[in-house]
Order: C-alpha cells, then sequence, then structure tokens
C-alpha cells in the first residue's frame, strides 16, 4: 500500500472529529428518518424515543425534518386553504362581502407561508381543535384590526380542493375551472366579537366540511363551498377568549 | 511551480483495518480545493438574502406588535422546547427593523464574501431565528438553506470570489499556496454531501411510505398520480400543465421518474461516472418542481447544493492555488 503524501491532521485530532461526526449524523438521520412511515407500534415508540434523545440538537439547528419534501399525498392534508374575513356590518351570506386573506405572489416565499397559515387553520377545523383555532382566529382578528382600523366580524377557512384528472377530462367548463365554487370545502368559521377589555371572543359556528373528500369526485352539490350555509347554525359549545387586542 | 495533492493510498483487503480506517480519513480529511464551496457560499448568500428580503414587507404583520403571530400564540401552537431565537427580544417596531436590517447586511456580506466566515456563520443565527420565531410557517426551503449555512461556515469559504480576497491582494499580501488544500474544505463537503443524500433519500422514501401519524395515504406515488395531484394545486402552481389529463402516460412518467431520482441520488451520487448524469437530470427535474409546486426557492436551493458535489470523486487530486488564509 502506498503512503498518502498531503497533509493530514493528527489521529487524535481525526479520531475526534470522527467521533463527533459519528454523533451529528446518527442525530441528523434519527431526525430526519425518524418521520416516515409506516412502521410497527414498537417500532414506532422507538422512533419517537430517538426522536425525543436527539431533539435538542436536531430542533436547535433546524435538523429535525417536519416539512413536506414527500411534496404531496394527494391527502386532505395536501389540498390548498383560503382563509376569508368578513369585515363588521358586511351581509355575510354576499360572497362579494368577504376579502380573501392574500400575502405575496405565487412562488414567493411570502405567499407560502400565508398558505401555511391557512393550512393550520384549516387543520384545526378538520380535527374539531377549536382551541388550537381560536387563538390564531383571535390573533387574526387582532392582527387586520390593527392594520385596517376594521373589526372583523367571521373568519371562515376553505379547502381548496384538488381536481381529479377524470373531472378535468371531457367535463364541463365549470368543472374544468379550479376557482369554481364546487371546488372549495369550508372546514372552519368563526364569529369574532370584541369585548370591553378589549379582548376578542372567538365562536365557532357551523359544523360543515368535516366528512369532504380531498378529491374532486361527484359533481358540486354538497360540497358546494358552503358559502352561505351555515352562518345561522347553532354554535358549538367552545368558545375561547383571545388575547387582548394590540390596538386600543 | 503549484504544489499537487496526491492521494495514491486506496484500501485493500490485504490492509484490513489499516485500509479502512486510511479510507476514511482520505474521505473526511485529505486536503482539498474550496473553491466550490466558496461558488456555494455566493449562492447560499443570495438565497439567504431572498429569505430575509422575503420578510420585509410582512415583518410586521407577523412579528410586530399587533401582528398574526405574537410569541406566546406561536408557543401554544407550537411548543417545540428547544427551538431559540432571538427575535421575541425585539418586540417592538424599531426594535425588529434593527434586526431585519443587521439580517440583511449580514447576507449581503456574506454572498459578497466579506469577513466570509463570520457573517457566514451570523447569517445562519439569523436565519435559524427567523424560521425558529414561527416553526409552523416553515416550508421544504428552510432546511436547506440552514443546513447549507451550518456547515459553510466551517470551511475557508472566503478564499475565492470575496472581498476578503480581493482585500488580501490589494495590500499586497499574496496569496499562499497551502501545499495540502483545506482540510476543513473536504470536510464540509462531504458533511455536505452526505446530508444532501440523506435528504435525497427521505424525500424519495417518504414519497413511498408515507410520514408518521398519517393513515390515510393512499400511494399516488406508487400509482404514478402524484405529480397530477401537484399539477392541479392551482393556488400554488405557476405553470398549468392540466393539459397532461389527456396524457396519463405522461404523468405516470414523471411521478415515477421523481421518485427513481431521489433514490437513486441518495446511493449512486457516491460513483464518480454516474454522478454528472444525476447532477444533469436534478438541473432538469428540480425547475420543473419549482414550476408546478410553485416552490421557486426550494428548487434553486437544490440546484445550488449541486455546487457540493461537482468536484471529482478524488476531491485531494487537485491543484491546490487557493490563499492560506480564510476570510
Amino acid at each position: 500500500m502506498q503512503e498518502f503524501k498531503g497533509d493530514l491532521p493528527p489521529a487524535t485530532v481525526r479520531t475526534t472529529i470522527s467521533l463527533v461526526l459519528f454523533a451529528h449524523f446518527f442525530s441528523v438521520f434519527v431526525a430526519i428518518y425518524g418521520g416516515i412511515s409506516p412502521g410497527r407500534d414498537g417500532d414506532q415508540n422507538l422512533k419517537e424515543r430517538l426522536r425525543g434523545v436527539v431533539a435538542p440538537y436536531s430542533q436547535a439547528l433546524n435538523f429535525e425534518s417536519t416539512a413536506r419534501f414527500y411534496l404531496t399525498h394527494a391527502t386532505a392534508e395536501d389540498a390548498e386553504y383560503r382563509i376569508e374575513y368578513l369585515p363588521e356590518g358586511a351581509d355575510p351570506t354576499d360572497n362579494r362581502q368577504w376579502k380573501i386573506l392574500t400575502v405575496g405572489q405565487p412562488g414567493t416565499e411570502r405567499f407560502h407561508r400565508q398558505q401555511r397559515l391557512a393550512e393550520i387553520l384549516g387543520g384545526f377545523g378538520d380535527a374539531q381543535n377549536d382551541d388550537g383555532a381560536a387563538i390564531l382566529v383571535a390573533s387574526l382578528g387582532d392582527a387586520l384590526h390593527s392594520q385596517s382600523g376594521t373589526e372583523v366580524a367571521q373568519i371562515r377557512c376553505f379547502r381548496h380542493l384538488l381536481q381529479d384528472q377524470q373531472d378535468v377530462r371531457g367535463a364541463s367548463v365549470d368543472r374544468r375551472n379550479p376557482d369554481d365554487r364546487s371546488f372549495f370545502d369550508e372546514v372552519y368559521r368563526a364569529q369574532l366579537k370584541r369585548l370591553r377589555s378589549g379582548k376578542l371572543l372567538v365562536r365557532r359556528v357551523g359544523e360543515t366540511g368535516q366528512e369532504a373528500p380531498v378529491t374532486g369526485g361527484a359533481a358540486g352539490g354538497d360540497r358546494a363551498g358552503g358559502a352561505t350555509s351555515d352562518s345561522n347554525a347553532p354554535e358549538t359549545p367552545s368558545e375561547v377568549e383571545g388575547r387582548q387586542g394590540a390596538v386600543p | 511551480m503549484t504544489p499537487k495533492v496526491k492521494a495514491v493510498a486506496a484500501p485493500s483487503a490485504s490492509t484490513g483495518d489499516a485500509g479502512t480506517v486510511t479510507a476514511w480519513d482520505l474521505f473526511w480529511f485529505a486536503p482539498s480545493n474550496p473553491r466550490r464551496l466558496c461558488q456555494l457560499r455566493v449562492a447560499a448568500g443570495l438565497l439567504a438574502l431572498w429569505f430575509f428580503l422575503g420578510h420585509t414587507f410582512d415583518l410586521q404583520i407577523w412579528f410586530g406588535p399587533g401582528g398574526l403571530l405574537p410569541v406566546d400564540t406561536v408557543k401554544s401552537l407550537r411548543p417545540d422546547p428547544y427551538r431559540w431565537s432571538f427575535l421575541p427580544l425585539f418586540q417592538d417596531a424599531g426594535g425588529l427593523w434593527l434586526v431585519h436590517g443587521l439580517a440583511i447586511v449580514s447576507a449581503t456580506c456574506m454572498a459578497w464574501g466579506l469577513f466570509s466566515r463570520t457573517t457566514t456563520l451570523i447569517t445562519w443565527l439569523f436565519v435559524l431565528s427567523y424560521i425558529h420565531r414561527a416553526p409552523m410557517l416553515t416550508g421544504v426551503f428552510e432546511p436547506i438553506l440552514t443546513l447549507t449555512l451550518g456547515y459553510l461556515w466551517l470551511a475557508p469559504v472566503g478564499n475565492y470570489y470575496s472581498v476578503d480576497r480581493w482585500w488580501r491582494e490589494r495590500r499586497g499580501r499574496q496569496s499562499q499556496p497551502t501545499a495540502g488544500g483545506s482540510t476543513a474544505s473536504t470536510l464540509v463537503s462531504r458533511l455536505i454531501q452526505v446530508h444532501v443524500a440523506t435528504l435525497y433519500g427521505l424525500m424519495g422514501l417518504s414519497k413511498l411510505g408515507g410520514i408518521a401519524g398519517s393513515t390515510n395515504y393512499d400511494g399516488s406515488w406508487w400509482r404514478g398520480e402524484a405529480v397530477w395531484w401537484l399539477i392541479t394545486r392551482s393556488e400554488s402552481r405557476l405553470i398549468d400543465l392540466t393539459f397532461l389529463h389527456a396524457y396519463p402516460l405522461v404523468v405516470n412518467a414523471l411521478t415515477h421518474a421523481i421518485v427513481a431520482f431521489e433514490l437513486a441520488f441518495a446511493v449512486l451520487i457516491w460513483n464518480g461516472r454516474i454522478r454528472p448524469w444525476l447532477l444533469a437530470v436534478g438541473c432538469v427535474l428540480w425547475p420543473l418542481i419549482g414550476l408546478i409546486t410553485g416552490s421557486l426557492s426550494f428548487a434553486l436551493a437544490m440546484l445550488s447544493l449541486n455546487l457540493a458535489l461537482l468536484r471529482p470523486e478524488n476531491l485531494f487530486e487537485q491543484d491546490v492555488p487557493a490563499p492560506s488564509r480564510s476570510g
């Protein structure tokens, strides 16, 4: 065997760095591959425990992979979401009076961040996590109020259903248009009311959209967005006071 | 005459453990030229700048007083105890703008190569702080950016394409070629390569196997339909390819090609003959994925990482005309 003629670090340094490399990549592998499914229950427990062990390192340096590197699995979580809000005094039955929350242009990170916010709210709506949703909606209501000076009366979140290939193939013009109202499924709606203390009271209304499929299958019908369907629906028991508004 | 570093050691069956150790040492520690990493520093600096500029318009909307995501809201929604950030220390508008300005200056200096290693480290810490301030808003772009920055500052990334180098030469301090190149350069290159290969493996496997906690994955990547479901996300996409509904075989082929590419990349990137082909395929697929999904930043970040993979298989068989001092 011939000798390497370049300069290498001393053996002790190489050994030390090698041990650090092992610890580093062990953490990285656990953090990255710990998020892949499926696995047996025992495997999941092992993975979760290992992820917990390396969490201080992997979370602090953002190695832990919670991002959607698979791009899509065509599930409900992989659809797009849209948040709309209704200024105080506007008619909730008139879709033209609802304003779409938009930030940035498609392709920009600004746009993606706004999409993720809508996705979180939609996820809370799906999971009936009214407390989580109320925290978010209260923040939204306060932010919109502080920026535009207008109180928000209602906030709703739509899941933008995906078009099946079969739907588009040979379909009517409406079914070809992804912005047709039949492709929107309301997953959350809440009324907002500002209390004398300055806090926002968030109250979820309606029960729509909980079982709607993500793919556009049959024609519109019951999946017609719920845009006007439930403003007078019975209130759910969950009422959560949001945080205090920043603007008096 | 430019000194050359030449590696001729190769593990053989007869060398046993000693051969294994030598191969490991050569893989991680044989000195190499940091030119590619300097190119990657410029690309990563521009991406970091893009990341910060993207926050400029919405800084107060997201993080400011009365913003969408106050600190307590984030803690309620995402109670990750180890995600640190110094942004919560600056809750007033003025403080936020000050921090944001410093972040932009840092990324700009990094891209230009001014105090390269220091500004790369500082930019990394800024990016991590922004990400951890609201981790629920991050996507696939941010992990790529942080891994790149997190490794780069360990290498002499100011040796080329930098104000640092220009300044040293202007002051008459000629570059002193180092006989062995830089061990840190090899170490960082390898760290990035292994990490990127791991991520490619994750991308391929999570497409096929689903993710933990999800029970309703119906195998769209197995059936060759997944690209269609990306195409039909009408709010994010930058090009409308829905006309492909008439060509389902094209959709199927594209879907399977993406998975095959990612799985092959994770393993075959270590083969010097196949590597250029994989990088070439990536140059086609990533822009396409970026246009279909609207994740242009992610696609650009993945393309820029190719720079860390462009060097020949034997990193140490290169001329090393690099200056001895890093930025």
